[in-house]
């Protein structure tokens, strides 16, 4: 590579089409089509000085936003969207199952089903501690999509987990559903475009391009250079020119796509988000209104806290990523005689808790029209119960989709609970492909154009069809 | 495949590669003894000498305070036991026969369990010691005398919920895992029903957890003793399933691949794997020392590809630091937050396929929230700087031993003129396999000379230093 000739090619490429930084974000976020390349993240990365002193602070985003909720070990559908009254249901879990008239599940209608050969509206509750989600429901901000999945499904966590963040099932894995929009939708993206609420990166954000628009960190309001001592200051001057942010020509990145070039890529974009973002996140908590509403005292309601803020901060990322563990509930899912306790009731009682609070701060920011939260876990688990009041690994499971925009209903059907339909030992067979979810994500709520989604899910059949809710 | 590098190329950087992958690296005369070492006695007297010395693990004992289940209870809660732990193990890494050393971080990574799965407080802090003592007597031992040791320790019981699995009730979780994470791998041949199988053979383990030292027990009455088809052959117990998983060339591929690519490369070769899983299995019967041994003389490993393209563990980090510096671990408490920042608390890993693990040309270990950390760390050692930590009014970072400056940087090289001699001599002792671009010499020398004005020589080398130690070339090794 020539990185000085790369360079002026595309610094003039720039000054043909944009003007302010907020208008270039939003154009090549959602408008560009190029290809990225490592000179192109060299490149971004000087524009991004230039466009920072010339339109500074930031004018903050004010597109769409999209919540990804990973539920991690695989969320018991079953003990989330619970068919009561179907008879294989109640009597695969003897110890479990859970009913609105004996532990106040919220019924919340019948639900598209594909048991028998014609199928029906099944009678479905929510568990008795997803309160905020009945409200969600009645407010007609929630959309409950049954069914997903994908063909062959794998029950490894790992596995599993690789190609729901590849969005290529059974495929060798190399780069995340995110970060080839990144690639292919991106350029010019600044790294906290994605901001992903934890210490360790995931798959999903992962681009192959050479591309960083994500930011992983499980304490956004913490990052950057440390200043203990009065030179701390120009020594992160310095410390920019030794690695090469501030150099025209110096870009400090190694010609070779290599691990090193990762390394060197990684500490530019961790530099400069951490500017970006603990700015953001110093706007929202020195307004004086913010937070709005109190956020559970867990970490996963310090993690929407933080998002909140950065939302409040007009920060210009349009996805955040927060986790949630646990849900691998092979024993003591529930805890004595009482299915409503144990730790799958606890984990439902902490995420309802923190989405709550999320979405109530949304409602008092203005927010809420903005933001569509999804949330979905590797797999759903088996129909039976097993030996230690747990279930095991299985396939199918139920996602929901939030928001002030969504089209609220039932999506995709529930699977036949019949013996004779299940598949590896007692799993559920999938009728949505959750490929068919992320394309609806993309391309109805962050614009997309259609015209990229062959190659940002290039996996045969590539063209799913998109659902109706947004 | 796998033929002896030749002596003829064995050099001081191919010596520096060997430490840096066998060893937590090594202070200026270790790598030089080490170079000269394989020069005048041959690769594999080298090589030798970081793998063959035993190691006495009784240099490391409990601490006294797990003798009795009251102090434990009370180590918990005050959260003794787990800073405690960390500094423990890490000494024990450091303090190793250095391919031990290396190899029980391994095995603890291959066999992630958590503390968080066991859910009453004494016991858990005993079995995480245990865990570590289970894994440490094989580490450098036999792989399947490991496996069917480690299953008979209450961690991974309770992590795989063992303990509940019973004839008529059984859990799949550990039959699973075993095949996927410990054994074949996910790709290894296996069915739902050899999972289900291999989940029946593996039931009557127990736990006596009400009472210390809540040890491990088999009950006859809750294991299932029918024959089951497992792997293509029938199997009643779990001593048989271990038998048909190791016989099985997937085992030894599947080890073999997670060994070269902690100690090697990303990417090895499929014919390298076979080679390599043949010897395992066929040669050494899944003993440890002649593998590695096949590995570190092998002209495979020293390719310049592996050289300095391998970034850091934490453990890593820190271990290297420690020698290139000449300098101790960090104190406990400040040790336990610093790994943990850095993605690497040793009894708490993500989740049960251990900590991340490299993917082609990047590495999951380097979040922008780790990097920064690695970026801020250096100052830890090189300034004494206690920002980082927190909670403590009498801060034990304190007592950190002060470098020796005068070791690291003479001052007869501390001036303006001496720069690129100051530069070099860091530069060989801290990045051995990077040259530095112009423009970075020139941003250390500004840096340098910056603070060599406002505040003396001796700050102006501490500045240097921390700034090449934040370097990302200073996260490869």
């Amino acid at each position: 590579m020539k990185p000085t000739a790369d360079i002026e090619e595309n610094e003039i490429a720039f000054q043909g089409r944009a003007v302010t930084r907020r208008r270039f974000l939003r154009r090549s976020v959602f408008g560009g089509a190029a290809a990225w390349t490592l000179p192109a993240f060299l490149n971004n990365t000087l524009l991004r000085l230039d466009a920072g002193a010339a339109d500074n602070p930031p004018s903050g985003a004010g597109g769409p936003i999209l919540v990804i909720m990973q539920l991690s070990g695989g969320n018991d559908q079953l003990n989330t969207l619970i068919p009561y009254t179907n008879s294989y249901y109640v009597n695969a879990r003897p110890a479990m199952a859970l009913s609105p008239a004996a532990h106040s599940a919220i019924a919340i209608g019948g639900a598209p089903a594909l048991d028998g050969a014609s199928g029906f509206d099944e009678p479905v509750a929510l568990h008795p501690l997803l309160g905020n989600f009945g409200q969600f429901w009645d407010d007609g901000d929630l959309a409950v999509i049954n069914g997903v999945g994908y063909p062959n499904p794998n029950l490894s966590h790992f596995t599993s987990f690789d190609y729901y963040h590849s969005a290529k099932p059974n495929e060798f894995v190399t780069d995340g559903w995110l970060g080839r929009f990144f690639d292919h939708q991106c350029a010019g993206c600044p790294p906290q475009t994605a901001m992903h609420l934890s210490n360790g990166p995931t798959l999903a954000l992962r681009s192959v391009q050479g591309n960083i628009a994500s930011v992983s960190t499980s304490y956004p309001s913490g990052m950057g250079w440390q200043h203990f001592n009065e030179r701390s200051a120009s020594l992160e001057a310095l410390y920019r020119k030794a690695i090469g942010i501030d150099h025209p020509v110096d870009s400090g990145i190694s010609a070779a796509d290599d691990a090193l070039a990762y390394v060197q890529r990684s500490a530019h974009a961790a530099l400069l988000s951490s500017v970006d973002v603990t700015r953001a996140i110093g706007a929202a908590n020195s307004s004086g209104s913010f937070p709005h509403v109190a956020f559970p005292n867990s970490n996963l309601g310090n993690n929407f806290r933080d998002v909140a803020a950065m939302i409040e901060g007009r920060l210009d990322t349009c996805i955040y990523y927060v986790e949630q563990g646990g849900y691998d509930t092979h024993g003591g899912q529930i805890s004595g005689n009482d299915p409503v306790a144990g730790t799958h009731a606890y984990l439902l009682y902490q995420l309802n808790a923190a989405l709550g609070a999320f979405v109530a701060e949304m409602k008092a920011q203005g927010n809420w029209d903005r933001v569509l939260i999804l949330t979905f876990s590797e797999f759903g688990r088996k129909v039976i119960q097993n030996g230690s009041l747990g279930t095991d690994h299985g396939a199918a499971q139920t996602l929901f989709a939030m928001g002030g925009q969504v089209n609220p209903g039932f999506y995709g059907k529930l699977p036949d609970l019949a013996p004779a339909a299940r598949i590896k030992n007692d799993s559920l067979v999938h009728n949505v492909d959750f490929r068919q979810v992320y394309r609806t994500v993309l391309e109805k709520w962050m614009g997309v154009p259609a015209s990229a989604m062959g190659a940002i899910f290039p996996s045969q059949p590539s063209n799913f069809s998109t659902l109706d809710f947004v | 495949m796998l033929d002896p590098l030749p002596q003829g190329k064995w050099s001081r950087r191919a010596a520096d590669h060997l430490l840096s992958r066998l060893a937590f690296f090594g202070s200026p005369d270790q790598r030089e003894a080490l170079y000269q070492l394989g020069k005048n006695s041959g690769v594999a007297a080298a090589v030798d000498s970081l793998i063959d010395p035993p190691t006495d693990w009784n240099a490391w004992p409990f601490p006294a305070w797990t003798a009795t289940e009251q102090e434990l209870l009370s180590n918990h809660q005050t959260g003794n036991a787990y800073s405690t732990f960390g500094r423990w193990y890490m000494d024990q890494l450091l303090g190793a026969t250095p391919a031990a050393g290396k190899m029980v971080k391994f095995w603890l990574d291959h066999y992630a369990c958590t503390t968080d799965m066991v859910m009453t407080d004494p016991e858990r802090v005993l079995y995480m010691f245990q865990h570590v003592e289970i894994i440490r007597n094989s580490a450098m031992g036999n792989a399947k005398t490991l496996a069917n040791n480690i299953y008979k320790g209450g961690m991974l019981i309770f992590m795989l919920d063992l303990h509940v699995s019973s004839v008529g009730a059984v859990n799949e979780n550990f039959g699973r895992e075993l095949l996927e994470l410990f054994t074949v791998g996910v790709d290894g041949g296996y069915t739902e029903q050899d999972v289900a199988a291999c989940a029946a053979a593996f039931t009557g383990h127990r736990l006596d957890y009400y009472n210390y030292p809540y040890a491990y027990y088999y009950d006859p009455a809750k294991a299932d003793m029918t024959e089951k088809a497992f792997l293509g052959t029938t199997v009643v117990t779990g001593d048989d399933a271990m038998d048909a998983i190791f016989a099985r060339i997937e085992c030894a591929h599947h080890l073999c691949w997670k060994i070269w690519r902690y100690f090697a490369g990303p990417d090895p070769s499929e014919a390298l794997l076979q080679a390599l899983a043949l010897r395992f299995r066929n040669d050494h019967n899944y003993e440890v020392i002649p593998l590695l041994k096949d590995i570190f003389y092998s002209e495979e490993f020293y390719e310049d590809g592996n050289i300095g393209t391998q970034i850091k563990d934490p453990a890593d980090w820190i271990g290297a630091a420690v020698r290139s510096l000449e300098s101790t671990l960090l104190p406990q408490e400040t040790l336990r937050q610093a790994m943990q920042a850095m993605g690497y608390t040793p009894h708490r890993p993500p989740n049960v396929a251990g900590w991340p693990e490299p993917i082609g040309s990047g590495n999951l270990w380097l979040s922008a929230a780790n990097l920064l950390f690695r970026m801020n760390l250096p100052a830890a050692y090189t300034h004494r700087d206690r920002s980082l930590f927190y909670g403590y009014s009498e801060h034990e970072h304190d007592r950190f031993p002060e470098l020796d400056f005068d070791e690291l940087a003479p001052p007869h090289l501390r001036g303006r003129s001496e720069f690129p001699l100051l530069v070099e001599r860091l530069r060989h002792r801290l990045l051995p396999f990077h040259r530095l671009r112009p423009a970075q010499v020139r941003g250390l020398y500004d840096a340098f000379c910056e603070t060599l004005d406002s505040s003396g020589s001796l700050e102006a080398t501490k500045d240097l230093i921390r700034l090449m130690m934040a370097l990302p070339e200073y996260q490869m090794q």
